[in-house]
């Protein structure tokens, strides 16, 4: 991998139904094993956005969701979106947030009408701290 | 039959830990000694419908995560250790065949192979391996490894509303327990808690050392005595059934 050149960006969208969450999971997974994430970290990857991208399918609407992966040197950055006038807010229940915070390092989601979005950052550990160390927002 | 005393067993044992080849002549000794262990509860899962070989398989991989994870220095006996250990390893096994509908038994083969391999991995560097070190282990490529973890956490939304053969009764008294109680009406404060209440100790307490006490998936791991593989899959086990759930 060069480090001069610029961040690869990977898009991926599909319909809102909850049988393309499996395929966000594995693209996560595929992302973070070429970053050489470990296997605990590639988990807690995959529970993130399992978590994250069931809140954009979540409910009756069409609109389609895009997730964007941002893989780097340090670690990988996942957005996902979702937009149309048919799209509601939805509820973060205190379990999505204890997932999200403790197998992501940094979380936001936020919807609003016609939209929802969540933002996920998993960093490379040292190697020697084996602890995901989430931030609490 | 085991053929040492206790206090032999556990200076062998402490005479393992102190090699640097951990995977020497002695580990197999102490494998072997209890070999008879494995096929007893290999032979208490029989007539499950599962080949007879294949449970012993199963339980000889239960024996082998049990001596290399033996804390000579541990009160508990090593032949009560590496009996839980042998069971949950066929217990997860039945489990695991809840794939068996839909997928196919190479995969399952070799997320067997995998979770070893994650073990031995695990022991050897001191901390989780990465999925390419996996992969050069277990002598495939990457995909197939991420193939088989994923294979291993299966519980995705496909497969919610077909419960698999042994999981129905659970879900069913799962499901008895919150007749009374509408999620949706239930303050969210409370919904977690709520929840974590309905399910099986040993879950619940995964789940709070996970997202309560921050815990890593190896420290769960190792508080608790099972494999990383195991924290992780009863997890996202567990998390699907809550998500389900508190959904409902």
């Amino acid at each position: 991998m060069s480090s001069e050149r610029s961040p690869d960006v990977i898009e991926l969208t599909f319909p809102a139904s909850s049988s393309y969450v499996r395929l966000s999971r594995l693209a996560a997974a595929a992302l973070a094993a070429e970053l050489d994430f470990d296997v605990e970290a590639v988990d807690d990857l995959r529970i993130a956005v399992d978590e994250a991208v069931t809140l954009l399918v979540t409910g009756r609407h069409d609109a389609p969701i895009t997730l964007r992966f941002l893989p780097s040197r340090t670690g990988i950055e996942i957005e996902g979106r979702c937009e149309g006038s048919d799209v509601d807010g939805f509820e973060v229940t205190d379990l999505v947030e204890a997932i999200l915070s403790a197998t992501a390092d940094e979380h936001t989601v936020r919807s609003g009408p016609g939209e929802r979005r969540f933002r996920l950052v998993k960093r490379l550990q040292p190697v020697a701290d084996p602890d995901g160390g989430a931030d609490l927002e | 039959m085991p053929t040492l005393s206790e206090e032999e067993l556990r200076e062998r044992f402490r005479q393992l830990r102190a090699q640097d080849d951990s995977h020497g002549p002695l580990r197999d000794e102490l494998i072997t000694e209890f070999t008879g262990l494995a096929a007893y509860f290999a032979r208490r899962y029989d007539r499950r419908g599962v080949p007879r070989e294949d449970l012993h398989q199963v339980a000889m991989l239960g024996l082998v995560n049990a001596v290399d994870r033996f804390d000579p220095e541990m009160e508990t006996r090593f032949v009560s250790f590496a009996g839980r250990t042998i069971d949950g390893e066929i217990k997860r096994f039945f489990r695991d065949r809840t794939w068996s509908v839909r997928m196919p038994r190479r995969l399952q083969e070799l997320h067997l192979r995998v979770r070893r391999a994650s073990e031995e991995l695990s022991h050897e560097l001191g901390r989780p391996p990465t999925v390419k070190e996996l992969a050069t282990h277990v002598g495939v490529d990457t995909d197939e490894v991420l193939a088989a973890l994923d294979a291993g956490n299966a519980y995705r939304a496909d497969s919610l509303d077909r419960p698999a053969p042994g999981e129905e009764e659970r879900r069913t008294e799962l499901a008895a327990t919150d007749a009374d109680a509408p999620f949706a009406a239930i303050e969210h404060k409370s919904l977690v808690a709520d929840l974590l209440s309905s399910l099986p100790d040993r879950e619940r307490r995964i789940l709070e050392l996970r997202f309560v006490h921050e815990m890593s998936q190896t420290e769960i791991a190792t508080e608790m005595g099972i494999s990383q593989m195991h924290v992780s899959r009863l997890l996202r086990r567990t998390v699907e059934q809550l998500r389900e759930r508190a959904h409902d």
